[in-house]
């Protein structure tokens, strides 16, 4: 089977440890650098409120979105920390400088181990600001 | 459109239908709940009987999620006819629903052995929301329970009924506890542990009738036994619910069978969960209804190719502080197998690996379940452990001098601390008895360590010994589990190791990670001890730092430009109006902080925006000075004593463009009227007769308090100055996140006036000093990111061209 890569970036225009919404087709995904060459493509929506993945923030390798603080595994794409759903991971490639990612090839993964019995998900304190 | 309809709204049924949705089905779907509740977490109906959990905490998702994603829910319909051949399912009410694919997802009912009198006032079952709420009422009025059932389910139930101040008694059918999950010694384990809290467990005992004329009075059993109770809970495990299955004709043996791709033998008809058999197994834990759910969205969006192939059973309990785990194959005999053990009679530690040739098959673990991820990864991986051999069991080598294993070797009686005269045995007990879990909750419960104190950490080993994996660090001191520092410290560490880097304090000090908690409040802590002379690292900041702008539920921002003291000008306003128009700004609304807000702004438009408006930012978005309101006072106000607005625009260009821990909002008022509710900020001025009052830690916010009185001054002048000391001194002693409304109180109102205004002139010239020196360092980030980003992508997402060529490559 063909793959189909699709430019989206050159490789130094997402900070190192940020991400950036990628707009294609009318679909939303979430782009991000996580330093040392390494990029990963999710879908752009939490699964909890569809919050943009691609403004939270990066630690190792989980996202945190910015709405109300869920934790997204970038390997998986899966909730962790006790949060249910999932998105979808992209493959990813660096050719010459620039990043390519296959949209038609996205996959739901499994999850990680990470707690046996699924927690309610936690109340972490949040970083609200209002007006 | 097709017509999905799922019978079931439980835990499996709906993790199902949330699978189906993110494959962007094109289906209508309906789904009939034989319960008249929203779905919730089954699981957690042992901590609502256990009264750890109200009842409203337990719904996984609400009204809502069912709008929101179309769904058709008919609640309180149960389905007791299914005719395939006219693809129709028949609820109670005698509606009849009609359907292009069906789901079943009945999970299982609770399994009733013929007992005589089952039918008696004061009998339940265990088994959903109803049970629970009809075993809460009961427990008011009983005083001794029976549980029939000495598995996971009648265990969960045992403790609920214990906690709600009842006398229990476990019966169990056969000579062990949770026969399913424990061998021989295991059971011994856990029933030792069980009857320490306070639950008597019956073994080897056939109940034979309920007794009691419309109540129960009690259980008779085969041996002629007799155990008086006024309640009874049956709880003799599950059986898959297959009653409807077997009306659609489906292949059914314990369960509705099904294949890997989760197909039962009608091609319109699938099924999930604990009512559908799967290579001989059926499931009753949720992680495999999880796996499943997954497979079966695949197959039923069309896109099938994702196989079920089961689930290594695992199940981790906890009553009351017991932890036992078991997985996979427990059972030793057998060819080729073979068992590494641990047993530690004194602290009910029992820990068991069975071995089959290199790999770990099967685990239990009893009173310690710490390494139960570790064994579970080895067992799902069917890793090989032979280079492991030696300690399997213990990841690293016992500890030496100094560790918990180190203490635990302490006779019970041996004195731990000496000013309160505390015994190790009693802190061991203490902590087991009532679940504590970290250093505080010990010392409030023994009053250990509450002498000079110096007995502190062995007193902690001793708790982190017996916790296992429960111990918790002390909440408030440290920053986070990142990086596990008081926050006082973290903030000497910065400054003595000259840390300028957020990344570098999680390297030398933490776990090289972080996370969303500790990043932006370690950035607080780096911008606070340079005092901006650093190069920030923006992706260690909140997106609303990173671009200036408050992000909202849609993903787009606002836009609050300063308006100082609440004044503004017809230019002003015009400006606001000619950008709101030419960007389509959705929405213009007038804030509680006496400024306008754009609403709805895209964040690429953010920049371009600030360079049209030019006016600075007012950091709604921000830990940092937000505004002054204020009242008209002496210009136009007939009552005013104090000339407010010109003080309050004074005191607001004072501080503007600073960051500070928490937010903090300020108000200027002339007159005592406090028509700015300056009383409710963190900063307040109310003009009086002839001077002004200073207040702070004010705020009207997560919870409401009134502000202290800093002090009294005749001037203008020097009501400035004292709001400027305690300004600095919150920015250097405020924990990150810690509003002056709690940091006044942690403090103490006399503790911060004997170290601001009260305090020596060099003190004071100290925190004018640095004040001073970070205001001349801070600017306006809209004037200065809008003429220059800080990379060239700050703002700017990836727009693809829909036309777009792809690169193949093989």
């Amino acid at each position: 089977m063909t793959t189909k890569w699709f430019r989206v970036a050159s490789v130094d225009s997402i900070p190192v440890q940020e991400g950036r919404r990628v707009y294609f087709k009318k679909n939303e995904f979430a782009l991000f650098n996580l330093g040392g060459g390494e990029f990963v493509a999710l879908d752009g929506h939490c699964p909890h409120k569809q919050g943009p993945l691609a403004d939270g923030i990066v630690a190792g390798n989980a996202v945190f979105c910015p709405l109300h603080n869920w934790k997204i595994s970038l390997n998986t794409g899966c909730a962790l920390a006790g949060g249910a759903g999932q998105v979808k991971v992209y493959p990813v490639k660096v050719m010459d400088r620039d990043v390519y990612v296959a949209f038609s090839e996205g996959k739901l993964c499994e999850p990680e181990a990470e707690a046996v019995m699924p927690a309610a998900a936690s109340d972490d304190e949040m970083n609200v600001a209002n007006q | 459109m097709e017509k999905l309809v799922v019978v079931g709204n439980g835990m499996a049924g709906i993790a199902c239908v949330e699978a189906i949705l993110k494959h962007n089905p094109d289906f209508n779907i309906t789904i009939l709940s034989e319960e008249p509740y929203y779905n919730y977490n089954r699981i957690l109906l042992s901590s609502v009987l256990a009264g750890e959990k109200p009842l409203e905490e337990i719904y996984i998702n609400t009204q809502e999620w069912y709008e929101k994603n179309n769904i058709n829910l008919k609640l309180g319909a149960k389905a007791v006819d299914v005719r395939p051949d006219e693809k129709v399912v028949v609820t109670d009410d005698g509606a009849v629903v009609s359907y292009d694919k069906l789901l079943l997802a009945t999970g299982s009912d609770p399994f009733i052995p013929p007992i005589e009198g089952v039918q008696k006032e004061g009998v339940y079952t265990f088994r959903n929301m109803a049970d629970t709420n009809g075993i809460l009422e009961y427990c008011k009025k009983a005083k001794k329970a029976v549980v029939i059932g000495g598995g996971l389910l009648g265990l969960e139930a045992a403790r609920g009924i214990a906690n709600q101040g009842l006398q229990v008694s476990v019966v169990h059918l056969m000579d062990r506890l949770m026969d399913v999950q424990l061998d021989a010694v295991g059971g011994q384990f856990l029933k030792r542990e069980i009857e320490k809290l306070g639950i008597e467990v019956l073994l080897s005992k056939n109940t034979a009738k309920i007794m009691g004329d419309k109540c129960v009075d009690g259980v008779l059993f085969k041996d002629g036994s007799i155990v008086p109770a006024d309640m009874v809970v049956i709880a003799c495990g599950i059986r898959p619910n297959v009653a409807l299955a077997k009306k659609a004709g489906l292949k059914i043996n314990r369960g509705i069978v099904v294949n890997d791709h989760m197909e039962t033998s009608d091609p319109n008809i699938f099924a999930v969960g604990e009512c559908v058999e799967h290579n001989g197994k059926v499931y009753g834990l949720v992680a495999p209804l999880y796996d499943q759910g997954k497979v079966l969205a695949a197959t039923i969006t069309g896109n099938k190719g994702l196989v079920y192939t089961g689930s290594v059973l695992a199940t981790k309990l906890k009553v009351m502080g017991i932890e036992l785990f078991s997985a996979g194959d427990y059972k030793d005999e057998g060819e080729g197998k073979e068992r590494v053990c641990y047993e530690d009679h004194a602290f009910g530690v029992y820990k068991k690996l069975v071995i089959q040739k290199t790999r770990v098959v099967g685990c239990i673990l009893v009173g310690d379940a710490r390494d139960a991820n570790r064994f579970l990864e080895m067992i799902r991986k069917e890793e090989n452990v032979s280079d492991k051999r030696k300690n399997l069991l213990f990841e690293e080598a016992p500890a030496v001098a100094g560790s918990e294993a180190d203490v635990m070797s302490l006779p019970d009686t041996e004195t731990i601390c000496g000013c309160i005269g505390v015994s190790k045995g009693f802190i061991v007990s203490s902590v087991r008895d009532n679940g504590l879990k970290t250093l505080s909750e010990v010392k409030k419960c023994t009053k250990a360590s509450t002498g000079c104190g110096t007995c502190g950490s062995v007193v902690e080993r001793i708790l982190k010994a017996v916790c296992g994996a429960e111990f918790q660090e002390e909440k408030k001191d440290i920053l986070c589990h990142c990086v596990p520092y008081a926050k006082t410290q973290l903030r000497q560490m910065i400054r003595t190791q000259e840390l300028r880097k957020v990344q570098d304090v999680l390297d030398i000090y933490g776990n090289g990670v972080g996370c969303s908690s500790c990043k932006p409040a370690l950035s607080f802590l780096v911008d606070e001890v340079w005092l901006g002379a650093h190069k920030e690292d923006r992706s260690k900041r909140f997106i609303n730092d990173r671009v200036h702008a408050n992000i909202q539920k849609d993903g787009t921002f606002s836009v609050v430009p300063r308006m100082r003291g609440g004044v503004t000008t017809p230019d002003e306003l015009r400006k606001i109006a000619d950008v709101a128009v030419k960007y389509k700004v959705p929405m213009v609304k007038v804030t509680g902080s006496q400024r306008l807000d754009l609403l709805g702004v895209k964040k690429e438009d953010l920049p371009k925006i600030w360079a049209e408006l030019g006016m600075p930012s007012g950091h709604a978005y921000a830990k940092a000075v937000r505004m002054v309101k204020s009242c008209v006072g002496t210009d136009f106000c007939r009552f005013g004593t104090q000339n407010s607005i010109e003080t309050g625009i004074e005191l607001e260009r004072m501080f503007e463009n600073l960051y500070t821990p928490a937010k903090v909002k300020m108000g200027c008022v002339g007159c005592p009227r406090n028509c700015a509710e300056a009383t409710v900020k963190d900063i307040g001025l109310v003009g009086i007769e002839g001077g002004w009052q200073v207040v702070i830690g004010g705020g009207a916010g997560k919870s409401v308090r009134a502000a202290d009185i800093l002090c009294t001054v005749k001037t203008t002048e020097e009501a400035l100055d004292a709001a400027a000391l305690f300004f600095q001194y919150y920015r250097e002693n405020g924990e990150y996140l810690e509003r002056t409304y709690d940091f006044v109180p942690r403090l103490g109102l006399e503790k911060i006036r004997h170290e601001t205004i009260l305090a020596s002139e060099d003190v004071k010239q100290g925190l004018r000093d640095r004040l001073k020196k970070s205001k001349e360092r801070a600017k306006d980030p809209w004037a200065v990111e809008s003429k220059k980003p800080v990379s060239p992508m700050q703002f700017q997402e990836l727009v693809l061209p829909k036309e777009m060529e792809a690169l193949i490559l093989d």
